[in-house]
């Protein structure tokens, strides 16, 4: 047999493993360094699965509502990698090796279904490369895991959706389920819901489209809907549920963070047809690139070549209707429904930009919920993305036809060989980032977060060798959740909880935005300056073990370790290169019990004059706050000062219209008597014309002019005439112990592309009012709230985040204040000596855990507000000395997944079964099944 | 509203010259995508926005008549 008989009987085989090889890739990435990525820079996923495994975490700050429940498979997956020998570098190149050659594979195969031969293998082979490498993930991030697990998923939800179009009998069901189940599998798409919501709204299309636009059957897809849904939210209540609670608990937060992206709600027309989009390439012409390559797409010749794909689509779209003959009725229905959706998702995707970009705003505003699609381009490309390889396959396999016909001295062979190597090079050239590993940033400048890290030696010892407390180290100096260490690479994130699993805490103490636990950190960190024996006093009840001082984070930090070193020098008890670590109190408290006089109920209206009622208020006293703060009062004490001169970066005073024609221009204000711990009012006028968003920060600057450190950041959206910003400052950095220096207001804007501001953004008359309100007592918001007294510490277990046994030795009337971010459902079960010591003996148990719960006639108390933070239930005329606390949707997030893993079990059990240990079983089963569905 | 003239401008344009539909969206889309591609080098990206939109036009278009071709 010759060559070319063997390679075209084998020709999708050969072509499946070119596919195979490509997902390999990837494997060029590493070079023998970890890859971190936006998932909160976790260095060690392994870890996530005990990390993020219940509806609490706690381990940044006092804890908080844990939407990353969903991360719980992909920690457990690459715990797995680990268990059978791999090292961490070995395990996370495993994980990315396993997603994309999973997609790689997945996609062909789902190629191969729907096109069943009729197409050469090769071309199967270039969609598939197009699919793999798209610029989507240049546009956001290429290593990200759920993006991913997404191009993932699509493919086996594709070749699942072929199956349920190919059946109107119950089988159909089994592959509604089996969507689910899939689903389930890659939940951890689900980390950003709404992209992973698109793909259940792809599918939820498909239904629709299956019943009522090719086959008016309304009952049926109704049915169809309802049984994808109901699976769908069994098989994921377990994270639903989480995330759910977070949406309307937190509604405030989440459209507070929407809104100031919601400028950017679109992406351009011209980048989404080439599937680029808009994240990394808002600084596509700016001083700084993302990576190198990047700007050759914009030249010649990658900027025609990267919209040959989207010509071969239009292409393959026109031609669905003129390949006669070629596809079936079924392929030509679901080819109805893919270019449907494929339009639908690539509309979307651009958000509000050009054609049908009206229809956005609409749903933008009008649909319920629909605003959660902060980045439109990211969250709905994708399923655009996914389903291009089909046009593109139909395109060139039309193209080729009619090429052939209309020029018969063309070689059949000759031309598909160019049409390959041409694609290949085609694709290569778009793809190159990939290929060359371009776009993993290697960036140490203290702002981009770095993908490629280098964790320097004594990282790696202090993993080895510290054994941390149960309490929480305070961060210091910080920046936030996430920090930036110069390290050899640069790292921005919180390696101590990401990756050494130490619980610490640090300004955004609440990982769920409970923003007023900032305000005891505050009082944590001023303490931790002025008073350092105070400081080492209160250390426990705070929960506080020790402090580790962070000294490989970039800025100057050298004066600050002077000042710890010299007054904690006692405590100092491990050193690893730049960090030092210091060690105060041995167990932390969790709960605490505390006398009735103690406490005083201070209404919402009053939060504000909460640091004045301190003065009026004896020594002693506890305050619970009233948790519903709609309105709060401003106290000014000083009439607003105003700042009335605008300089730019070379000290030139400015005058008449402020126009941004250049990106390195920034317009930069020096604010005279700045003060950390006050509120400002930033009123600001003038006439904008097509004003983008601004960039407000403000710089702390040494005598050398020197940015030093950015103390706020804000985007505005100005709108005409008179706008208004409030703002309270409040810092734990390092740096502020620095009185020399000086500060100032920087204004820029919040896109620097030349291509959007050469669209005449115009501000004339800006003028800025920089209000300095001195709130005397902001000042003093550090006083104590806590005073010295005698602790009347109870006996605490933590059975686990969620769960904790008290014991309270003395009884009687009682306030017991336990120390995680106040939720309100928390919940404190009286329980019987009995209960106790059972559960003291073995653990809790789910089930008694329910009865407990939900089995008593009583309404449990929801918790109070303790000191802005914790929470606390006044204890009277209760017989029991024994208490759990629990947080109720840990449980009900565990029985579901429970339920889950369960259904995932039994479904295996019967696919093994009935699949391929006896296929005259499976022919029984289905009709079992059929009869059964048919009653 | 310049989505709609768009979209119906192209649809009058083929009923009033006999052209097929298709064919016209096919021309339209292929030679404004190409005009999007130089405008993007030349750095005319208000001009890349207006031709790209039409493009998404034409696509709406090619699926509308995909619809149709069964019922011709």
């Amino acid at each position: 047999m010759s060559f070319t008989k063997v390679f075209l009987k084998y020709q999708y085989k050969i072509f499946f493993f070119a596919s195979l090889l490509l997902g390999f890739i990837p494997l060029k990435w590493f070079k023998g360094d970890l890859l971190v990525t936006e998932e909160y820079f976790g260095v060690d996923f392994s870890s996530w699965g005990s990390l993020v495994n219940e509806a609490w975490v706690d381990i940044y700050g006092y804890g908080g509502l844990n939407t990353g429940v969903v991360f719980k498979l992909q920690g457990y997956i690459v715990g797995l990698f680990q268990n059978i020998g791999m090292n961490l570098l070995e395990s996370q190149i495993s994980w990315h090796l396993f997603l994309w050659a999973l997609c790689s594979i997945f996609m062909y195969i789902f190629l191969y279904r729907f096109f069943a031969k009729k197409v050469p293998a090769y071309l199967l082979f270039i969609s598939t490369l197009f699919y793999l490498y798209t610029p989507y993930f240049l546009g956001v991030s290429v290593l990200a895991s759920p993006p991913r697990i997404a191009f993932v998923l699509l493919p086996l939800l594709g070749v699942l959706i072929l199956k349920y179009y190919s059946t109107y009998d119950p089988r159909s069901y089994f592959y509604l389920f089996v969507i689910s189940l899939i689903f389930f599998i890659g939940s951890p798409v689900f980390a950003n819901p709404p992209a992973g919501v698109s793909l259940v709204f792809f599918v939820c299309l498909s239904i629709f489209f299956k019943n009522i636009l090719l086959g008016v059957k309304l009952f049926r897809f109704t049915l169809d809907l309802s049984f994808f849904l109901f699976t769908f939210f069994l098989l994921h209540f377990w994270w639903v549920l989480p995330i759910t609670l977070s949406l309307v608990y937190q509604t405030d937060v989440y459209v507070n963070v929407v809104t100031s992206f919601n400028t950017i709600s679109s992406s351009k027309g011209y980048e989404v047809l080439a599937q680029f989009g808009l994240w990394a390439f808002r600084d596509k012409v700016g001083e700084h690139f993302y990576y190198p390559y990047n700007v050759w797409y914009y030249k010649f010749p990658l900027v025609i070549i990267k919209y040959l794909p989207s010509l071969l689509v239009l292409y393959g779209i026109y031609s669905i209707s003129k390949a006669k003959g070629v596809f079936n009725s079924e392929q030509k229905r679901l080819l109805k429904f893919f270019s449907t959706a494929f339009i639908i998702f690539l509309f979307l995707s651009k958000g509000t930009s050009g054609f049908g970009g009206s229809l956005y705003k609409l749903l933008n505003e009008k649909l319920f919920l629909f605003w959660v699609f902060r980045e439109p381009y990211a969250k709905f490309m994708p399923v655009a993305v996914f389903l291009s390889p089909i046009f593109l396959i139909v395109g060139l396999r039309q193209l080729v036809e009619i090429v052939l016909q209309k020029f018969s001295w063309v070689s059949r062979r000759g031309f598909h060989t160019v049409i390959l190597i041409s694609l290949i090079l085609v694709n290569f050239s778009i793809m190159w980032p990939f290929f060359v590993t371009d776009m993993h940033f290697d960036t140490n400048d203290g702002w981009i977060r770095s993908q490629r890290i280098t964790p320097p030696d004594y990282w790696y010892e202090l993993l080895s060798d510290w054994s941390p407390r149960e309490g929480l180290y305070l961060l210091y100096p910080t920046y936030g959740l996430a920090d930036f260490h110069e390290w050899l690479s640069g790292y921005s994130g919180n390696p101590y909880g990401v990756w050494t699993g130490v619980k610490t805490l640090g300004i955004g103490a609440s990982v769920d935005a409970n923003f007023s636990i900032d305000y005891n950190l505050y009082y944590i960190y001023k303490t931790l300056l002025e008073d350092p024996g105070k400081f080492v006093k209160i250390a426990s009840r705070y929960n506080i073990s020790g402090l580790i001082f962070q000294g490989d984070l970039f800025g100057d930090t050298q004066r600050a370790r002077d000042a710890i070193r010299k007054n904690y020098s006692e405590y100092l008890s491990n050193v690893y290169g730049e960090i030092e670590i210091y060690t105060f109190s041995l167990n932390p408290v969790f709960v605490e019990r505390q006398s009735f006089d103690n406490v005083r109920e201070v209404d919402p209206l009053y939060h504000d004059f909460y640091i004045n009622l301190k003065e009026f208020i004896p020594d002693n006293y506890f305050i619970s706050y009233k948790t519903n703060a709609e309105k709060s009062l401003e106290i000014s004490l000083k009439p607003f000062r105003l700042l009335d001169y605008w300089r730019d970066d070379l000290g030139e005073e400015v005058k008449g219209p402020l126009l941004f024609d250049s990106v390195n221009r920034i317009n930069t204000l020096k604010i005279s008597n700045f003060k950390i711990y006050n509120k400002y009012v930033l009123e600001y006028s003038g006439n904008f014309i097509n004003a983008q968003p601004l960039i407000i920060s403000i710089f702390q600057k040494n005598s050398r002019g020197e940015n030093k450190r950015q103390v706020f950041e804000k985007i505005i959206v100005p709108k005409e005439g008179y706008n208004k910003e409030e703002f309270e400052i409040e810092s734990s950095h390092v740096l502020e112990i620095s009185p020399s220096d000086e500060y100032f207001l920087h204004l820029y804007p919040f896109f620097t592309d030349y291509g959007i501001f050469s669209q005449k953004n115009v501000i004339e008359n800006f003028k800025i009012n920089m209000n300095q309100k001195i709130i005397s007592n902001l000042n003093k918001r550090s006083a104590d709230n806590v005073r010295d007294y005698e602790m009347y510490s109870v006996n605490t277990t933590r059975l686990s985040k969620s769960y904790y046994a008290v014991e309270v030795l003395d009884k009687g009337d009682y306030l017991l204040q336990f120390k995680q971010a106040y939720s309100r459902h928390w919940r404190l079960l009286p329980i019987n000596d009995d209960v106790y010591y059972r559960i003291m003996d073995k653990g809790v148990n789910i089930t008694s855990l329910l009865k407990l719960l939900f089995g008593r006639k009583e309404k449990l108390m929801e918790p109070m507000n303790i000191e802005y933070y914790s929470n606390g239930w006044l204890i009277n005329n209760l017989s029991n000395d024994h208490f759990l606390i629990v947080y109720w949707p840990s449980i009900i997030s565990e029985v579901f997944f429970k339920i889950a893993i369960l259904i995932l079990g039994v479904a295996l059990l019967l696919y093994i079964i009935v699949y391929t240990i006896n296929s005259s079983l499976r022919f029984k089963f289905y009709s079992v099944l059929k009869k059964s569905l048919m009653r | 509203m310049f989505d709609i003239i768009v979209f119906a401008l192209i649809y009058l344009y083929s009923k009033t010259t006999n052209l097929n539909v298709a064919n016209l969206a096919l021309i339209i889309g292929i030679v404004l995508t190409l005009a999007t591609s130089f405008a993007v080098m030349f750095s005319f990206y208000n001009f890349a926005e207006l031709t790209s939109s039409i493009v998404f036009s034409t696509l709406l278009i090619l699926l509308v008549e995909n619809f149709l071709a069964k019922t011709k």
